[in-house]
Order: C-alpha cells, then structure tokens, then sequence
C-alpha cells in the first residue's frame, strides 16, 4: 500500500517548529510498520488539504499520525512508543517574596503603586517605580487602577544565583458585555427601588 | 478603646477617629442622639471605627439617627455599609450625584471588576445601595436623602434644640460632580481595573451641627474654587453672619487648597477649636509643616488625630529589603498609627473639653517634633 507523504522539506520543517515550540526530545522507535487497520479499530483522519497533523498525545497507541491531503492512510508507531519527554530547564528561581498591588496615580514615566503581601495585612506599603522597571512593554497598560505583582528572588541560571525583581501586570481577563449587562440590569433595578426623599 | 467612657446625657461630643489614612466623626447630640459622618477602619480590628467606638462606650447602634457619606473618596468610606447596617434607625445621607443616572451606570460599568484587590470606594457603596433598595420595601426604615446647601438634614426642639444642616453641595457642585462621573463612564474600555480616583471633592457635604449653644462646623474634604458658584465660597455667600462656629472639622486634611480667609472670618469665631486628620496616599502627605503652621497662626488650639509622616518600610528579609530599596523611587509603609481627638462640652458650659487618644497630638507638638527636626536636617 502506498504512502503518500507530503514533501519532505515541509513535513521536516513543520516537525522542527513543533520541537522548538515545545521544547521536547522525542525518542525515534525502533520498528514502525505501515499498513491500514481493520474495520473494528481503524482511527478514520479526515482528508484535510495541505495540512499535516501531529498527535502528539499519547491517548492511544497511535502516537504520530501524519495527514495530507487526499489520503486516509495513517502510520501506527510500535512498541517502543514514542515517547515526548520535557525536557531539564538550566534556569530556575527561587522566590523570596511576592507582592500584589494596584497603582494609584501614574504620572509620565512614573507611578505610585499601593502593594501588600497579604491583602489582610496591616503592613502594607506604597512605591514609587519608574515605568521602565515593568516587564516586557506594559507601559502602555499601566494606569491608574491596574493590578500589578512585584516579585522578589534569585534567578539561577547555569548553577549561577543573581538576584532578581520582576514587576508586571496582572492579566485579568476584560470583562465579557454579558457581565456588563447583567450587572447594569441589576443595578438599576436596585436603584430604582430606593425611594429618594423628594424636595 | 481605652476611651471607654460614654459621655453625659446632655453633654455634646465630636470625636474625630484618623489613621493614617481615613477619617471618621462620631457626634452626640445630646440625650442619646448620635450622627456618624464618613468612615474608617480601625487597623487592630478591622471594624469600622464608629461601631468600635459606640460598643466600647455601651451604645447601641441602634441609637445613630444619621449616617452621612459627606462624599466617596476612599478614605472617608470604607466600613460606612456595615455601620449603616447596623445602624437600623438612621437616615441615609449623601450628595444628589451619588443618586444620580451616571453614578448608576459608573456602578454598573465597574461592579463586575471588584474582585480586583484593593477595593474601592465604590464597593461600599454599592453594598450601601443593596441595603437601601431592601429596606425600601418596609416603611419603617427612614427614607434616605440627599444632602444640598441649607437643607436640614436631622432637628430636635426639646429638651435642648438641636439641628444637622447641610452647607453644601451647590447646584452647581452637583452637576460638576455629575459631569465628573459622565467621564470616568465614558473612559472605560472594559479593561479589568480599579476603578480610577473620581474628582468628589467639590461635591462634599459639609455640616453644621448646632446642639444649644454647642456650633461645629464639619468641613468635610471641601476645597477653595475660583467659581463663586462653588466648593467655599459658595458655602460662605450663602451663609448668615451671625453663625459662627466654636469648632472646626478642618477640610482636605489641611492642605492649602481647603483654606481661605472667608472661611476663617465669615464662619469661625475667633481661635476656634481646630482638629483634622493626616493624609498619605501615593507620595502625598497631608497636613505639610507649611500647613500646619498656617492653621497655627489662625488657632493654637488644634489638634490632629496622627502625626503626618511617612516611615520606612521594613521587611525581614535583608534580601528583600535591598531589593526595593534599590528599584522603588521611593517607599515608605502605610501609617497604621490610630488616634482620637475628642470635644466635649457641658450643655451651659463655655469651654471645650478636648482629649487626645492613640497617636492624636496637637498640632503645635507635631510642629515641634516633626516639622523643627526636618528642617534642622535640612
């Protein structure tokens, strides 16, 4: 039977962004075989046009599965399976302390945050940070009222230990229309049963 | 409370509570009559300092006729919803914007972002609407009310007359605050966030409380306007000669922008009593040393409620320390000093009885011990 096989070039160059994106060594099996299944247990890939597909989880023992165009036949890998492996990270960082906060009032390159390690904390403080301390390009985004982490550790990269600080914002997701509606729909049926006192 | 002593029935009382952050005022108005104004926290308990107060002394909150959000900034607000839930016979208080359609929709826009830390103003009074739209149904609930130049806000005839007038918000003042609100509905971009400071000082409700010959005059965080049509001036224009007032809830936590002569010379007698509270909040520190000397020259006899100084934030992790220390511009811990000026005053007496409890001071001593010793390092 015979295989068809997208074009090398494009299959390999698919695979290596898949390896570089995840970070994973995958260990080559020893025997493949080819073929199709049987009625009972055939796993049926859609054509699809110009794609290739990957399974990479291991929920069946049909760990790699490659799809083209016009083409129903897939590729079964035999014990060993293949196996995906993370791989070790050579850096790490040890926290020494976290802190979450909102910025009170931004004023041009600077702001003036509110943090606190526990928001029940009678300890809590306030600083001053240049924008430039915020990681990656969240200027933009902090203003005033946006939640913001300060943590505070080493970072250990290469069995070399350096201390660290990172300030970010707090990614919350946006609130949905349907929250605003509900809400607003909730609120005015609530002030509209509070009886003012007329003049 | 170390103050644990209720005052006599026919005496008048104005206990001024201040961390160093936040303001309440708690008034007797004689004969079992109180009023709170704003609300803070009390930093050891975490309730809000009014009930703290009223349950040390052995008063029932039941016995509070009024509570008023003189305006929403945070540090006038925070514990007023369970003060006023408690507070089962009392009038419901605040300026015409917080009724207002925008106000609604500002509520709307921001409810669903209060899971943010922080909380804000709005929070509490969002939990103040909830209880008012409950207690709507049921008529033995006082009908809240919204305060307005002139309008009388609680009164008694006998045995000694007493009367809670609102001086402020103006017309004017109203819609500018309105206007204010309009604005920051229209910035959100839905955008999960804190919800931003909202300008309301122009719209604090500032009280004059009369109980027989007792007058204070609680300012409230009303500023100086160059309209006449608004903040003290508008105050002053509208107000008689002959009322002046023996105390002084100083405005704005003294600063500059709260303080005029026609305040001094149309609505004060001459060395009132003066209390006020600090402030600190994102670098800003109120009273100044500058401030404080100006209140000085116009009264000796004022007295704030903590030292307005900010401390190093100090953590033990040496690591740590370094760290902010090297990146934060600057940083100092949130003052959780708590103090207690209290008046007092016999209902024919002439004088002022006044005690200081906690971190509150004179403000002639915290000249002398803060202000004298910065510009000596200077």
């Amino acid at each position: 039977m015979a295989i068809q096989w997208r074009p090398r070039q494009a299959a390999g160059q698919a695979t290596a962004e898949l390896l570089r994106q995840q970070d994973y060594r995958i260990f080559i099996p020893q025997r493949v075989e080819f073929g199709s299944r049987s009625q009972d247990d055939t796993i049926k890939i859609a054509p699809q046009k110009g794609t290739v597909g990957f399974k990479t989880a291991a929920a069946s023992s049909f760990d790699v599965v490659a799809v083209g165009s016009g083409f129903t036949t897939m590729l079964e890998v035999k014990a060993p399976r293949a196996h995906l492996q993370k791989q070790e990270s050579t850096t790490s960082f040890t926290l020494l302390s976290k802190f979450d906060g909102v910025i009170l009032r931004r004023n041009g390159n600077r702001f003036w945050a509110r943090l606190w390690e526990n928001p029940n904390d009678r300890e809590q403080f306030e600083a001053e940070f240049d924008v430039s301390e915020l990681y990656g390009s969240e200027e933009k985004i902090a203003q005033e009222g946006t939640p913001i982490v300060w943590t505070i550790g080493y970072a250990i990269e290469r069995g070399t230990r350096k201390r660290q600080s990172i300030l970010y914002v707090r990614r919350v997701p946006p609130v949905s229309d349907e929250e605003v509606l509900t809400s607003g729909r909730a609120v005015k049926e609530k002030m509209d049963r509070i009886r003012w006192k007329k003049e | 409370m170390e103050e644990g002593v209720a005052p006599d029935r026919d005496c008048v009382e104005v206990s001024l509570f201040g961390p160093g952050y936040g303001e309440c005022i708690v008034v007797h108005l004689g004969f079992g009559d109180w009023i709170v104004v704003d609300s803070c926290i009390q930093p050891d308990s975490g309730d809000p300092v009014a009930l703290a107060y009223l349950q040390a002394i052995g008063v029932d909150s039941s016995r509070i006729a009024l509570v008023a959000a003189s305006h929403w900034d945070d540090d006038h607000i925070r514990g007023i919803s369970e003060v006023f839930r408690r507070a089962t016979n009392a009038q419901f208080v605040c300026s015409s914007a917080m009724a207002s359609r925008e106000f609604e929709a500002v509520l709307s826009q921001w409810r669903p972002k209060s899971t943010i830390p922080g909380g804000s103003g709005l929070d509490e009074l969002d939990r103040v609407t909830d209880i008012l739209a409950k207690r709507a149904a049921d008529t033995k609930y006082p009908t809240p009310e919204c305060a307005r130049a002139g309008l009388v806000l609680w009164e008694r005839q006998k045995p000694i007359p007493a009367e809670v007038r609102a001086l402020s918000p103006s017309h004017a003042a109203d819609l500018a605050a309105i206007a204010g609100l309009a604005g920051v509905r229209d910035s959100d971009r839905g955008e999960r966030r804190r919800l931003p400071h909202i300008e309301g000082n122009h719209t604090s409700v500032v009280m004059s409380v009369r109980v027989g010959t007792a007058s204070v005059l609680l300012g409230a965080d009303l500023q100086v306007r160059a309209d006449r049509n608004l903040g003290w001036y508008a105050v002053v224009d509208r107000t008689k000669n002959n009322t002046r007032h023996e105390a002084y809830k100083i405005p704005h936590h003294g600063s500059a922008n709260a303080d005029d002569n026609e305040i001094w010379d149309r609505l004060l007698i001459k060395e009132p009593l003066t209390m006020l509270t600090p402030f600190c909040r994102a670098g800003v520190l109120l009273p100044t040393c500058n401030d404080a000397e100006r209140i000085l020259a116009r009264s000796m006899r004022s007295y704030l409620t903590a030292p307005a100084t900010k401390k190093r934030y100090r953590t033990r992790d040496y690591v740590v320390q370094k760290t902010i220390d090297e990146i934060a511009l600057e940083s100092y811990a949130i003052p959780n000093g708590f103090g207690h000026v209290r008046l007092r005053k016999e209902p024919n007496g002439n004088n002022w009885e006044v005690c200081c409890f906690g971190t509150a001071l004179s403000l002639e001593q915290f000249v002398r011990q803060h202000c004298r010793r910065r510009k000596a390092k200077k």
